[in-house]
C-alpha cells in the first residue's frame, strides 16, 4: 500500500511532463521556423522616429517575436545603432522575454485561455511602463 | 454526481490532449511542405530545433525534481502555510523563484501548474513568469551591449513590476 503510494508520487509528475511534450515540441518547431524565415534586419524598418509610437511598436514587435534572448540583445543593439529610441528598444527587450504570443497555446492549455490572454496583455502594457521608468531613471540618476 | 464531474474532466482532458497532438501534427505538416519547397533552408530550422531540444531536456529533469519535492511535502500543511502568508510575501517569493529559474518558459508550466494546485494563485504564477524576464546568466552580455547602470535599473524595475503583474492578475 505504502509502496504503491510512493510509486504514484514518482509517476504523477512524470505523467504531467510527458502530457505536455507534444505541444512543447510543437512550439519548438514553430520557433525553428520563425528563427530561419523571419528576417530580423527588417525589424528596424518598422519604427517611425516618433518616440511614443515607437515605444508601442517596440512592445508589439517584442511580443510577437520569440526565441533566444541573446538574439533580442543583438537586435536591440542594432536598433540603437539605427537611431531607434531607447524607449522603444527597452520596450522591445522587455516584451521579448515577458510576453509570449508564440507560447500562448501551451500557456492556455495549462492555465486557461482567459489567464493566458490577460497575462500577455498586462505584460505587454507593463513593458511600456517599465521602458518609460527605466529610461527616465537612467537619464536622471 | 462526483462520477459525472470526474467523467467530464476526463473527457475535457482527452480533448486537450488531442488538441496538443493536432498542433504538433500541423507543425510537422508545415515542415514537410517547407522541406518540399526548400529542404536546405529547412535544415537550419531543424538545427535550431535540435539545439533547443538539447537545452530543454536537462531543464525537464530539473522541473521533475522540483515537482517530486513538492509531491513529498504535506499538501495540507503547505496549503495552510500559503494561505496564512501575506500576499506580498507570496509574490516576492514567486518573483525570486522566477528570477533564478532558467531555460525555456514552457518547460516550467507543469511545475507551475502543480504550485497552482497547491494554492499559489494565478497572480503568483504571473509574477513568476514576468520575473523570468530577468536573465541572470545573460546579465554580463546585456551589460556589454548596453551599460551597467541601465541594466541595473532595468533589472530592479522589472523585478518590481513582476509583483505588480501578480497583483493585477489576482485583482482585476
Amino acid at each position: 500500500m505504502m509502496n504503491k503510494m510512493i510509486k504514484k508520487k514518482f509517476i504523477k509528475p512524470l505523467k504531467s511532463i510527458i502530457n505536455s511534450l507534444p505541444i512543447m515540441f510543437g512550439i519548438i518547431l514553430l520557433l525553428g521556423i520563425i528563427e530561419e524565415y523571419v528576417s530580423y534586419s527588417r525589424i528596424a524598418k518598422l519604427f517611425t522616429n516618433n518616440i511614443i509610437a515607437d515605444t508601442f511598436i517596440g512592445s508589439a514587435v517584442g511580443s510577437v517575436f520569440a526565441g533566444n534572448t541573446m538574439n533580442s540583445y543583438i537586435i536591440g543593439r542594432e536598433l540603437i545603432n539605427a537611431n531607434v529610441s531607447l524607449f522603444a528598444v527597452t520596450a522591445f527587450l522587455v516584451s521579448w522575454v515577458t510576453v509570449g504570443l508564440v507560447q500562448l497555446p501551451i500557456e492556455a492549455k495549462f492555465f486557461g485561455m482567459s489567464f493566458a490572454i490577460k497575462r500577455n496583455l498586462y505584460s505587454g502594457l507593463l513593458s511600456i511602463i517599465v521602458s518609460l521608468i527605466t529610461v527616465v531613471l537612467w537619464r536622471t540618476l | 454526481m462526483n462520477n459525472k464531474i470526474n467523467g467530464k474532466n476526463k473527457s475535457n482532458g482527452g480533448n486537450k490532449g488531442k488538441k496538443s497532438f493536432y498542433f504538433l501534427g500541423i507543425m510537422i505538416l508545415i515542415y514537410i511542405i517547407l522541406f518540399i519547397i526548400n529542404g536546405e533552408r529547412l535544415s537550419n530550422s531543424l538545427l535550431y530545433v535540435w539545439g533547443i531540444t538539447k537545452e530543454i531536456l536537462p531543464i525537464l529533469v530539473l522541473v521533475y525534481a522540483f515537482m517530486l519535492i513538492f509531491m513529498f511535502i504535506d499538501e495540507n500543511k503547505l496549503k495552510s502555510s500559503i494561505e496564512k502568508a501575506p500576499r506580498l510575501l507570496k509574490y516576492i517569493l514567486m518573483s525570486l523563484l522566477g528570477t533564478i529559474s532558467h531555460g525555456p518558459i514552457y518547460a516550467w508550466y507543469p511545475f507551475l501548474k502543480e504550485l497552482n494546485k497547491k494554492n499559489i494563485s494565478l497572480g503568483g504564477i504571473g509574477t513568476f513568469l514576468y520575473a523570468r524576464g530577468i536573465k541572470l546568466t545573460l546579465l554580463p552580455m546585456l551589460i556589454t551591449y548596453f551599460d551597467f547602470k541601465f541594466v541595473l535599473i532595468l533589472t530592479v524595475v522589472t523585478l518590481f513590476f513582476s509583483i505588480v503583474e501578480g497583483f493585477l492578475l489576482d485583482s482585476v
